[in-house]
């Protein structure tokens, strides 16, 4: 346990048992108000859970790395580590990229072929944006896969620290950090196995090899683009839908999966329920 | 370090604030006794006096419960640690 983390969690215990006073000190108040002495229990209520979560820290980081490692060796692809994983999609991205980049060039490069080249930059154009897409976006999950581990548990104690803040303030917030950076901890490293799997249950690599041998053929021999050139549609389509579906949709459905579990288990935590600091003051509980 | 200010802070007002808790449950008690030994025919008001004096009880023993209740929530986490 760093410095930083006794820090948090000393904060987050503080708090916890300034909620647990208040909660005690709206209880004894001598006024006859039930709604606002109903609320003496919830904190009480909050302060003991917030304890917990401090006391459970290192249980929650121990089994957020074993359920880590479990879900990494469970999934059905060529590549336990995510790091592995992300270098074979990038540089898939990158090899059709730089495959139309050269056809193009090469066809273009042929002062006769000069009207072809322009279809074929109409036609890959698309598929050129979508590599490119898919590449800006992978990236940017490779920082923040490379990031979060050591981020997490940080979000998970700030979490506790806004959960255990009296007159549940921020106890929504804090519910759904602790969620989110639990959630986020297991299943973001799992994204580019699972999409290295979901390539290879829709059939990526078949469709990549035909591509692959029209490009050969065309740069071997650029006049037989003519002939070559009604094979593109299909290999082209099949090769796009691949890689939008695997790359480009399925990163964004998975975030969306994650970001929808990451809700529940916050509710679960009791983060959208209890009244907030409006309810106490302006509509109390009857 | 300003968050260990914030923690020292937090743990004076914490300390403030048992004593208000401590000072309301007396003041909670003797209105609430006050209240139910009142000779007055009213049975309204010495209800009151009394639910007073069972939160005042109930809060006072919450207070004094803290220790325990952190023990026991430590203990609880020591429990499901050694079972992970």
């Amino acid at each position: 346990m760093t410095m930083e983390t006794g820090t948090m969690l000393g904060l987050a215990h503080s708090l916890a048992v300034l909620t647990y006073i208040f909660g005690v000190l709206i209880q004894t108040l001598p006024l006859p108000k039930h709604e606002w002495k109903a609320h003496g229990p919830d904190l009480l209520w909050d302060a003991c859970v917030s304890e917990l979560a401090i006391g459970v820290v290192s249980t929650i980081q121990l089994a957020v790395n074993a359920l880590s490692s479990l879900l990494q060796s469970t999934i059905p692809g060529p590549f336990n580590s995510s790091t592995a994983s992300f270098a074979v999609v990038m540089s898939q991205l990158v090899m059709i990229d730089a495959a139309i980049f050269l056809l193009i060039s090469a066809v273009n490069a042929t002062v006769v072929l000069v009207p072809i080249a322009e279809i074929l930059a109409r036609m890959l154009g698309s598929i050129s944006n979508a590599c490119t897409m898919a590449i800006v976006l992978w990236s940017t999950i490779y920082i923040v896969i490379q990031l979060f581990p050591a981020v997490w548990l940080t979000l998970y104690e700030l979490g506790i620290c806004f959960f255990a803040m009296p007159f549940r303030i921020g106890r929504k917030l804090g519910s759904y950090l602790m969620s989110g950076s639990i959630v986020l901890a297991v299943g973001l490293p799992l994204m580019p196995s699972l999409a290295i799997w979901l390539e290879g249950y829709i059939g990526y690599q078949g469709f990549l090899a035909q591509f692959q041998e029209i490009m050969c053929q065309i740069q071997s021999n650029p006049l037989a683009v003519a002939k070559l050139i009604e094979l593109l549609p299909l290999a082209i389509g099949n090769l796009m839908a691949a890689v939008v579906i695997a790359l480009i949709i399925f990163p964004l459905v998975y975030m969306f999966m994650l970001s929808a579990i990451s809700k529940g288990l916050a509710r679960l935590m009791g983060g959208s329920s209890g009244p907030t600091l409006t309810r106490f003051v302006l509509n109390p509980i009857n | 370090m300003p968050i260990e200010n914030l923690i020292q802070t937090i743990a004076w007002i914490t300390t403030q604030a048992s004593l208000v808790a401590i000072g309301l449950f007396a003041l909670s008690y003797a209105i609430g006794s006050l209240l139910k030994g009142a000779p007055v025919p009213f049975k309204d008001i010495k209800q009151f006096g009394s639910g007073l004096m069972n939160d005042a009880i109930r809060a006072a023993m919450e207070l004094a419960l803290w220790t325990s209740i952190s023990s026991l929530i430590s203990w609880i986490a020591v429990v499901i640690s050694s079972a992970a």
